[in-house]
């Protein structure tokens, strides 16, 4: 396990989230995504500035669930956000402080975090 | 020359060359809300307003868009015009320049070049022949030039049709496929009206939507929609693979009106169940309804997501699950009406 910290896509990335769920645009490839509700969470300690560990760290201790099974689940997701191009992975947290209890406060269960990847609007970026 | 007018540096020669048009005497004008803006140009003027029928008005004194339509090379007297499109032509290299003060694009599959100067509120588009390109350009002209005009302050396009009445109605936000246009006209007749069937202007501090494009376009595998209206249906060629074109203000202009309050969204999904059924929606599925369609098609700023995000917000929104039996869409959703504030 690697401590990896990440920052949001700027430029061709937009997001809104709700209370159980975000909506990524990706104009650059023509892709949207819909995080789940766990999803949304993890998405949102992105943007705190927490690392990979400290996110495993928080929901295993807080559902007491086996660090692997957490990671596992967290890296998963994060390495599908990289492939699509919506996060970055850098050096040093991008966040100035990083309240990790805080973060965690809302999240009322933990599922498997899911993300729903949409192809089907690539041709409305064609230019013919 | 004929390379370097259409770089981002020149752009301001193209405002220039637009302005020697203006005594060009064939001209309509139109209104959406209070904005005025006026299409002139030479006969392919008529095949691009098609559409715009609707809010046509018979003069604006002051229109605040000017749009020069031009056909072809013959009626272009600028040489810098007429090299530039031939180099155009020739080189068929699609592209698409935007920065904060024009935005430009030529696509070589219709050889059609359109620029807009954002500042000065002026488009030129051109098209090589008006009467080879696809009919489905008539449908929705100018709606970047559009979106980018009126995008600012208070309005959003959004890819969605409109029903309703003149009390208030609700927007149907759909990608190709989901059963929009098949709600829109299984309302015809029903006492529902519609705003328009593609992209409606929505002023997002009052909630109030306007009808822009009174046409309806769907695929030609739709038989129920095919047959009813059918006298409708222009041009009524079955060995094409154009979708069916319905100009409402031509054959259906009682369905129409001009605008109407917002009182929800409403995501179509087509069940191919017989009955239809009306349940609510989050904001996020609204959201993932309205978003990706109109801001891919329109090439919209990033920033849009965020517009279109509170309005998703503030809306109440459901869902119609439409079935094949069409007078149940319309029931249900003058029913649905009936229970909004």
């Amino acid at each position: 396990m690697q401590t990896s910290f990440y920052t949001v896509a700027t430029g061709e990335i937009a997001f809104e989230q709700f209370d159980n769920q975000t909506i990524i645009l990706n104009a650059a490839k023509g892709s949207y995504y819909e995080l789940s509700e766990t999803a949304n969470y993890i998405f949102d300690f992105i943007q705190k500035g927490l690392s990979n560990l400290q996110i495993v760290e928080v929901i295993a201790t807080k559902f007491n669930i086996a660090v692997e099974e957490v990671y596992n689940n967290v890296q998963e997701l994060l390495d599908t956000l990289i492939e699509e191009e919506v996060i970055t992975a850098v050096s040093v947290s991008p966040a100035q402080t990083t309240d990790t209890q805080a973060a965690v406060l809302q999240m009322s269960s933990f599922q498997k975090p899911s993300i729903r990847i949409f192809n089907d609007l690539q041709s409305l970026l064609k230019l013919y | 020359m004929c390379v370097n007018v259409v770089q981002a540096e020149n752009f301001s020669l193209i405002t220039d060359e637009i302005k020697n048009y203006a005594n060009i005497t064939h001209c309509r004008y139109f209104s959406v809300d209070t904005n005025t803006f006026c299409i002139k140009g030479d006969g392919s003027v008529d095949n691009f307003c098609r559409s715009l029928q609707f809010i046509e008005e018979s003069y604006c004194p002051k229109p605040a868009l000017t749009i020069l339509q031009l056909n072809g090379l013959k009626t272009i007297t600028s040489s810098v015009l007429q090299k530039m499109f031939k180099a155009l032509v020739e080189q068929q290299n699609s592209f698409w320049q935007e920065d904060e003060h024009y935005c430009a694009w030529f696509e070589s599959s219709f050889n059609r070049f359109t620029f807009f100067d954002k500042k000065q509120h002026i488009c030129l588009h051109w098209v090589e022949n008006v009467n080879t390109i696809h009919k489905g350009l008539f449908s929705i002209p100018y709606i970047h030039v559009f979106s980018r005009w009126l995008s600012r302050e208070k309005y959003v396009f959004i890819h969605s049709a409109g029903i309703g009445h003149q009390t208030g109605g609700i927007l149907l936000p759909s990608k190709g496929g989901s059963g929009k246009t098949t709600t829109t006209l299984s309302c015809i007749g029903s006492g529902l009206k519609t705003i328009g069937d593609d992209f409606i202007l929505l002023n997002y501090h009052t909630f109030e939507a306007f009808n822009l494009y009174s046409v309806a376009q769907f695929e030609r595998n739709h038989a129920i929609i095919e047959n009813r209206l059918k006298h409708c249906i222009a041009p009524y060629n079955s060995h094409t693979d154009e979708k069916y074109q319905v100009y409402m203000a031509e054959h259906l202009p009682d369905f129409l009106i001009k605008s109407f309050q917002v009182k929800a969204i409403v995501i179509p999904n087509f069940t191919g169940e017989t009955n239809t059924m009306i349940q609510p929606a989050d904001a996020g599925k609204i959201l993932l309804g309205i978003a990706p369609s109109t801001m891919f098609a329109l090439k919209t700023p990033m920033s849009y997501l965020s517009v279109l995000g509170n309005v998703s917000r503030q809306l109440p929104a459901y869902q119609i699950n439409t079935g094949t039996k069409l007078s149940a869409i319309s029931e249900s959703l003058q029913q649905l009406l009936l229970t909004l504030p």
